[in-house]
């Protein structure tokens, strides 16, 4: 008994620090950001209390929400499951103990650190009709030029691409590092059964990765769902409004229209959305390992 | 089955090279782009491989900007932030994953629900807290008549110190390792402090190799706090210098190819040395000791 | 360059008088909007070293902004009680500041001004509702620029560029080039998207004798006769004509679509004409700027970037005299040269850095005919709406009439404050 509650003592101690720092500076911006959303307020003038005006306006007819919405969840399911593929067959190929390997790793990582002005630049003229790269190469095989960031039905697509490519090294060191932490002697077992490859990865690697996967999955959905840089860089939201994202569309009420109640609601209506994918993902990945996720 | 093994590294490799190709690509292109003069930058048809090579965008982007001073701050802020958020980010993680305590999964999913409000409406109550931060920039005890801490390098630090980002990547790191480890300790008389310091820590290298490159790199290529937190030239960091070279209808792509370049390497010789850690056999080490 | 150096020194000893008597270090900050570095390396190695030593007494922090982001700096700014004294921003902002009173009024400071007749009409372009707030930096118009050995190959005299719709939609006829049905080269760039789609339908809206908003500014009025018939000659051009299709046609890296012969004519501010001066230096020979269109008036958008002062500045007398001082004319010449914008005052019409290029020439000559945006504070949502509603109506997805007519009605409702 005395060692439980010992338990409960050094748990909140532990947790103490980053409990009180991140009420300072997430909790409490976070709380103001709510009751901005229950007002009219564009930043010059105080704040004025307008209730569920902000919100109803938002889920009211106004299209442009519902239209940002669906650009944002087509987005985050193209995005996202081709990320965790990719990322985590790249971590499994370096994982390896083959010479070169701090070489590929390094490379796979660049698209991270290359800076978003850079990248969208380069991306830009890949993409070009005219003169793009893509097109080029296509043209040799006698495909007709396609508008991959000038079309309508095309646009969300091509980001969503760039996207992956840029988000892959990020999630493949998150995969290295939980590869590691896998015990050896679980293989090990797994060989003396005689198990293939595949049965190796279906039972060994991927059941003990799944924290780390709930880890990317949450992320994710988080960074994908908030997606503003890309857009604001190469499409700002066009053409036809087929990028505009709620990322997007919360900064040019915020700070274009001067709208901050009404942006801090869009974003509130987010955040429910988020959270409770996030949690539907906790119930998914505990089904097996309870309480390890 | 010997020939099959072969196989398979040489299919390997074929695989890795051609990912590498796509992936290095644009970063190459900055490479390359950084020493072509102007007019042949964005020559038509393009020219893949510098023919000529120039210095003058190197020259430009340290005449232009205070590089040096900018550098200073960026590591400053960036290294410090990486400390405190293995530190804390780690012990917090720990606890979140290995120890019962009432309330435990309630805090943590509320910590998790930080990361889900855009920053684009959050910067602005941020930014009041920054500025009445008490006894900070000639501010008295209530946060009143001064400055706070804009300009400062707390103020850059204010939002990094401690992520709930940390947080969530340990515990779900601390959490996949196996919970005989702490039942044994604990038989054996360890603290929870100890088991915290003693067993997880010395396991999850790398895990906090991969915290450490995140934090730095998410620190460093941070672009909108600066911006709004700083306003004279000796405090910004290297992300704002960037912005010299892009102005209201145009991008100067030389200087900012060479500049971008040399910021990226910090953030690229962290992530090489954090990969030291990453050396398979760690944890299975650990098991048997 | 002697004559520049005595009128500088006359403004530094006049300047100096009238800056004895303020407090010691009385600080002002100053946001400049802009991160040019030629413009950075002017103000600080040339402008401020005049300024301290003109104004020793006051301490003046000048913080650059990236236009992109100026408006979520000086959102978080006020929002925090904590604006800069003086700040620059575009015309457009007035409105918005201004009806928050968040800005100062400057007609006072103007009224005893003793040169603000330089301005000419260009110190009203931060009007609203009868009051100025701006002090006028640099300006930028949108004229129709062509490339002369294109009008030759069509068989156009380049000394003749269109003056009218008609010859606007003949040349741009003649100098399209085909391949099967994909335009190769537009005769004319018409942007759908955005700010410029919205500013290129200003330059026909008022050529044709339309405008936005109703005097009172309550009222959307684009979608008049006039207005419908601009959106649908630009319609026509992509239907019709086929002369300009609805791709964007951004610069690649910094080559402008004109430079790379994507185009043949495109309407360009002076900064893009110095871009392809910079990165296409063989084309450049071969840029003309026509001046502005007519069809039943002559007009062209030309706006304003200026200095405003924010209310709860602290010093306002001294903040005057640092946007007085950053005006003046020696002071306005080397800014608006780095950065390659036309400058507001007459006296510096025929500055050096004008003069010797014909094509900025032809802009600063535009200048008798520029006409700005409406200062509405729901400028930038209305503007918005209307940029979505004319890509509508160039991808065909309405009709010019309804699309404008939709648009109207989102545009009141903004103005009224929803």
């Amino acid at each position: 008994m005395s060692r439980h509650k010992r338990g409960n003592l050094n748990g909140y101690l532990f947790i103490a620090p980053v409990f009180i720092y991140i009420t300072i500076t997430a909790f409490i911006p976070m709380i103001m950001s709510l009751y901005l959303s229950f007002t009219d307020y564009n930043m010059l003038q105080p704040p004025k209390w307008c209730g569920l005006y902000n919100y109803k306006d938002l889920l009211g007819k106004d299209g442009k929400m519902w239209v940002a919405m669906r650009n944002t969840l087509i987005y985050a399911i193209e995005v996202l499951p081709l990320n965790i593929f990719c990322s985590l067959g790249l971590a499994i190929l370096v994982n390896k103990n083959l010479p070169g390997m701090t070489f590929f790793r390094t490379t796979y990582y660049l698209p991270v650190v290359t800076s978003m002005v850079a990248a969208s630049m380069i991306w830009m003229w890949i993409y070009d009709t005219d003169m793009g790269l893509l097109n080029n190469i296509l043209s040799l095989f006698g495909v007709e030029p396609i508008e991959w960031l000038t079309s309508p039905d095309m646009a969300l697509h091509s980001l969503a691409i760039m996207r992956v490519w840029k988000g892959i090294g990020w999630n493949m060191v998150i995969y290295l590092a939980g590869l590691q932490g896998i015990p050896r002697h679980l293989y090990e077992a797994a060989m003396i059964d005689g198990a293939s490859r595949w049965q190796q990865f279906a039972n060994v690697t991927w059941p003990m990765l799944r924290p780390v996967t709930y880890y990317v999955l949450t992320m994710g959905l988080i960074s994908t769902f908030q997606t503003f840089t890309e857009i604001y860089s190469m499409t700002r939201g066009g053409p036809l409004d087929s990028t505009t994202t709620i990322g997007y569309q919360i900064y040019k009420m915020a700070f274009d229209y001067m709208e901050m109640g009404k942006a801090s609601a869009l974003a509130f209506v987010l955040f429910v959305i988020i959270f409770t994918l996030s949690i539907i993902n906790v119930k998914f990945f505990s089904s097996r390992v309870d309480s390890e996720v | 089955m010997k020939n099959a093994k072969t196989f398979r590294v040489i299919l390997s490799y074929a695989v890795l090279c051609l990912v590498a190709v796509v992936m290095a690509g644009p970063f190459v292109w900055m490479v390359f782009s950084s020493v072509k003069p102007n007019e042949d930058l964005f020559a038509h048809p393009p020219v893949w491989f510098p023919q000529r090579v120039t210095g003058e965008h190197f020259r430009a982007a340290f005449a232009h900007t205070n590089l040096p001073r900018y550098f200073l701050n960026s590591l400053i802020v960036a290294g410090v932030a990486t400390v405190t958020n293995v530190l804390f980010g780690s012990l917090a993680g720990f606890a979140f994953a290995r120890l019962e305590f009432p309330g435990r999964d309630v805090i943590f999913f509320a910590i998790l629900g930080t990361m889900m409000v855009p920053i684009h409406v959050t910067v602005v109550p941020l930014f009041i807290l920054a500025k009445r931060f008490p006894l900070a920039g000639g501010n008295n005890i209530l946060g009143v008549g001064g400055t706070g801490l804009i300009d400062t390098y707390g103020g850059l630090l204010f939002p990094y110190l401690i992520t709930a980002f940390g947080v969530f990547m340990t515990r779900q790191f601390f959490a996949s390792l196996p919970r005989e480890l702490d039942d044994a300790a604990r038989i054996d008389g360890c603290s929870d402090f100890g088991i915290f310091a003693k067993i997880c820590l010395p396991l999850s290298r790398p895990v906090i190799a991969t915290l450490s490159i995140f934090t730095f790199t998410n620190v460093w290529d941070d672009f909108l706090w600066p911006l709004v937190i700083i306003n004279r030239d000796e405090m910004r960091t290297v992300q704002l210098g960037l912005q010299v070279f892009q102005s209201q209808f145009s991008v100067d792509w030389g200087p900012l190819m060479a500049a971008t370049l040399m910021v990226t390497v910090p953030v690229l010789i962290v992530f090489i040395l954090g990969q030291d850690y990453f050396v398979e056999g760690i944890a299975t080490t650990g098991m048997k000791g | 360059m002697k004559r520049v150096f005595t009128v500088i020194a006359a403004v530094v000893v006049m300047l100096s008088l009238t800056s004895i008597g303020y407090a010691k270090g009385t600080t002002i900050n100053l946001w400049f909007a802009g991160t040019e570095a030629p413009f950075m390396k002017t103000v600080n190695e040339e402008i401020l070293p005049l300024f301290r030593r003109a104004y020793p007494n006051i301490d003046l922090v000048v913080t650059f902004v990236p236009w992109g982001d100026l408006s979520t700096k000086l959102g978080t700014a006020f929002a925090a009680k904590l604006p800069p004294d003086v700040f620059m921003h575009g015309q457009a902002a007035t409105a918005g500041f201004a009806a928050n009173q968040s800005i100062e009024p400057l007609d006072k400071y103007i009224a005893k001004m003793p040169d603000a007749k330089d301005f000419g009409p260009t110190i009203d372009s931060g009007a609203y509702m009868g009051k100025r707030y701006m002090l006028p930096m640099n300006g930028a118009g949108r004229l129709l620029i062509y490339r002369a050995d294109f009008f030759r190959e069509a068989g156009l005299d380049p000394n003749r560029p269109p003056t009218t719709w008609e010859e606007l939609r003949a040349a741009a006829i003649a100098q399209t080039i085909r391949q099967g049905n994909r335009i190769v080269r537009e005769g004319l760039d018409i942007p759908t998207q955005g700010i410029d789609a919205q500013q290129i339908y200003s330059n026909f809206l008022w050529q044709n004798g339309g405008d936005f908003i109703s005097q009172d500014g309550k009222k959307a009025i684009f979608n008049s006769k006039e207005g419908v018939e601009a959106l649908q000659f630009i319609v026509d051009l992509i239907y019709k004509d086929k002369c300009t299709n609805t791709q964007e046609e951004r610069p690649l890296g910094n080559v402008q679509p004109i430079a790379s012969g994507k185009v043949a004519m495109q309407f360009a501010v002076p900064n893009d004409i110095k871009l392809i001066e910079v990165y296409s230096p063989d084309v450049y020979t071969q840029i003309r700027v026509a001046p502005p269109l007519m069809n039943k008036e002559q007009v062209a958008l030309y706006s304003y970037s200026g200095l405003f002062m924010a209310k709860d500045s602290k010093n306002k007398d001294a903040a005057w005299e640092v946007m007085q001082f950053m005006t003046s004319p020696a002071v306005l010449g080397k800014i608006c040269e780095s950065l390659g914008m036309l400058p507001p005052r007459q006296s510096l019409k025929s500055a050096p850095f004008i003069a010797k290029d014909y094509r900025i020439q032809a802009y600063v000559e535009g200048m008798a005919y520029g006409r700005g945006n409406p200062n509405v504070p729901a400028w930038v949502k209305v503007r918005d709406i209307l940029a979505t509603y004319i890509e509508k109506a160039a991808f065909g997805v309405m009709s010019p009439q309804d699309a404008l007519d939709k648009a109207a009605a989102e545009c009141n409702a903004a103005l009224a404050g929803k």
